[in-house]
């Protein structure tokens, strides 16, 4: 079997820190490696990293890491093409229709918008859907605590054990 | 073109970006570190600087920030090329001096574009800064024209432009004959473009795209490879020129042989216009006509200059009679060089492959002294 190795940057938020770097991910996209259930571990290349009370400030490098992927609150990237396979990452070639929806976790506020099957469903979101972060396109996310800044990108990958609070913010047709 | 300095420790990243800018016609240098970038920015002059921002000794703020604090690059506009792309990062680079920004992964036209942008704002600063000389800093304008063909124009066009370009300027040369351009023919370049594509109000990126570009390292504005009705609008050659002396010190225009609109906005544009003709009754007799139209009517004050071409080894006028017509001796005369019929049929010209030849020493010499009594 043919193997790439394609590099995607990424924005990882933690509690506390910002960590810009890059992942090598295979076939299967960064959707597959954050979904691979045989490690809790995360290997990134080029890594940065920042205090998310200064995020734009570099206080560190390092050529590699390995991040805990239960501890990454957030996953910011450019452009939703960076998860990977587009089927993998949306869970199928279904139809599907935009909702926007507001979520928070202990650190952040996330808007954007999850797209759906059939009409917006908190328990498939949070509970009953697969895979160990919930993807929000078109997303902007705020530290709770530094609210003068903010993360957007193409897509945000929130990690669902640590979301409280999932709102859907407008109602439009979705079925 | 513009000498552009990248810094980014990514090789891939660095590659891209000497492809995707040459093609622009612009000159790269590449740096792998903060340190190294400094280093080079400080031992040489460059229009821009394109700089990442995740970098392993020095970051892209912390060298923003030591070129800003340099009197020799405090001005030099800076693009900061990054995938580190958030506000806060944006507001950091700005905080820092850097004059804009973009985000990776990027998109090439929007790359030009801003690379355009920053360059054509930075020349116009130095134009608008206190006590500046307006004509200091942006390119300059020559024409050579002989309305009579067989003078050896296109000849003498390609060596002063040459000659320019092997004293180390940025130079453009401008063929804007519409009876299928000769420029191309004599470095025998295909024209897969030319100035009869431009839209009528090209902006540089545009006018960046239709440039052709000689193994010397000449930049050319080609001349339709057939002949076509009517030449370059004045106000499509007048947006050209426009952007062309945002680009390069020297633009040289071979003009049409005809005083057409394009041709007129480039004599009013020169600071200096090469008559060119050879000693023969109708050459001189033309040569003398185009001096009078540009002594009277000319729209704008540059010099005006005979050249005296021999293009041919026999049957010529004794210089006492050229001198007669001309009212005073040419300002230069250029010896027949029986290399120059050979180098137009191997299509290398004497400037490029034998510098040293008759034609070219006469030639590039003169075109120096005019440059720098300018």
């Amino acid at each position: 079997m043919l193997t790439s190795r394609n590099l995607v940057n990424a924005d990882m938020l933690t509690e506390a820190h910002r960590i810009s770097c890059r992942v090598a991910v295979g076939p299967h996209g960064l959707i597959g490696l954050l979904n691979d259930a045989t490690t809790s571990l995360l290997e990134i290349e080029d890594v940065y990293f920042s205090r998310l009370q200064q995020p734009a400030k570099i206080v560190a490098q390092y050529e590699a890491a390995h991040l805990v992927k239960a501890q990454v609150t957030l996953i910011v990237l450019a452009r939703r093409e960076d998860l990977g396979p587009q089927g993998l990452a949306r869970g199928g070639y279904t139809r599907v229709f935009p909702v926007p929806v507001l979520l928070t976790t202990p650190e952040y506020e996330v808007q954007g918008t999850v797209e759906v099957v059939r009409q917006f469903d908190a328990v498939e979101l949070l509970v009953a859907g697969i895979g160990r972060f919930v993807q929000v396109y078109n997303a902007a996310a705020v530290p709770t605590l530094h609210g003068e800044t903010s993360f957007s990108g193409g897509v945000i990958l929130v990690n669902r054990a640590r979301i409280e609070l999932v709102a859907q913010t407008a109602h439009g047709k979705a079925a | 073109m513009a000498k552009l300095l990248v810094v980014d420790d990514d090789a891939d990243v660095r590659g891209l970006l000497r492809v995707t800018l040459a093609k622009l016609g612009h000159e790269i240098t590449l740096a792998a570190r903060g340190e190294e970038g400094l280093r080079l920015a400080a031992s040489d002059s460059y229009d821009l600087i394109v700089l990442d921002l995740m970098m392993p000794d020095l970051d892209g703020h912390e060298v923003t920030r030591r070129l800003r604090a340099d009197s020799k690059t405090q001005n030099t506009p800076i693009l900061i090329l990054t995938a580190r792309a958030q506000t806060a990062d944006f507001d950091a680079a700005v905080e820092a001096g850097a004059d804009s920004y973009l985000a990776k992964p990027y998109d090439a036209d929007i790359l030009y574009r801003r690379v355009a942008d920053l360059l054509k704002q930075s020349a116009e600063r130095r134009q608008a800064a206190p006590g500046h000389n307006a004509q200091a800093n942006l390119g300059r304008v020559t024409t050579v024209i002989g309305l009579r063909g067989g003078t050896g124009t296109t000849t003498c066009a390609i060596t002063l432009a040459g000659a320019r370009l092997r004293a180390g300027r940025r130079v453009c040369l401008v063929d804007l004959s519409p009876s299928g351009g000769h420029v191309s023919l004599h470095l025998r370049l295909p024209v897969p473009v030319s100035w009869a594509n431009l839209p009528a109000a090209p902006d540089s990126t545009t006018v960046a795209h239709h440039l052709l570009r000689h193994d010397s390292g000449l930049l050319v504005l080609a001349a339709p490879a057939q002949p076509v009705r009517a030449g370059l609008a004045a106000p499509t050659f007048r947006a050209v020129l426009d952007a062309l002396l945002v680009f390069f010190t020297d633009v040289i225009v071979d003009a049409a042989p005809t005083l057409d609109e394009a041709t007129w906005t480039a004599l009013g544009a020169s600071e200096q216009v090469l008559v060119v003709c050879t000693p023969e009754v109708c050459a001189v007799h033309t040569a003398v006509g185009i001096l009078q139209v540009l002594a009277s009517a000319r729209p704008s004050g540059g010099l005006a200059y005979t050249v005296l071409n021999h293009v041919s080894p026999e049957h010529n006028l004794p210089l006492s009679a050229v001198e007669k017509a001309l009212g005073g001796p040419p300002r230069l005369v250029i010896p027949y060089d029986r290399q120059q019929p050979l180098a137009l049929t191997q299509g290398a010209p004497l400037i490029f492959a034998q510098p040293g030849a008759l034609l070219p020493a006469a030639l590039g010499a003169f075109a120096l002294s005019l440059r720098e009594a300018a």
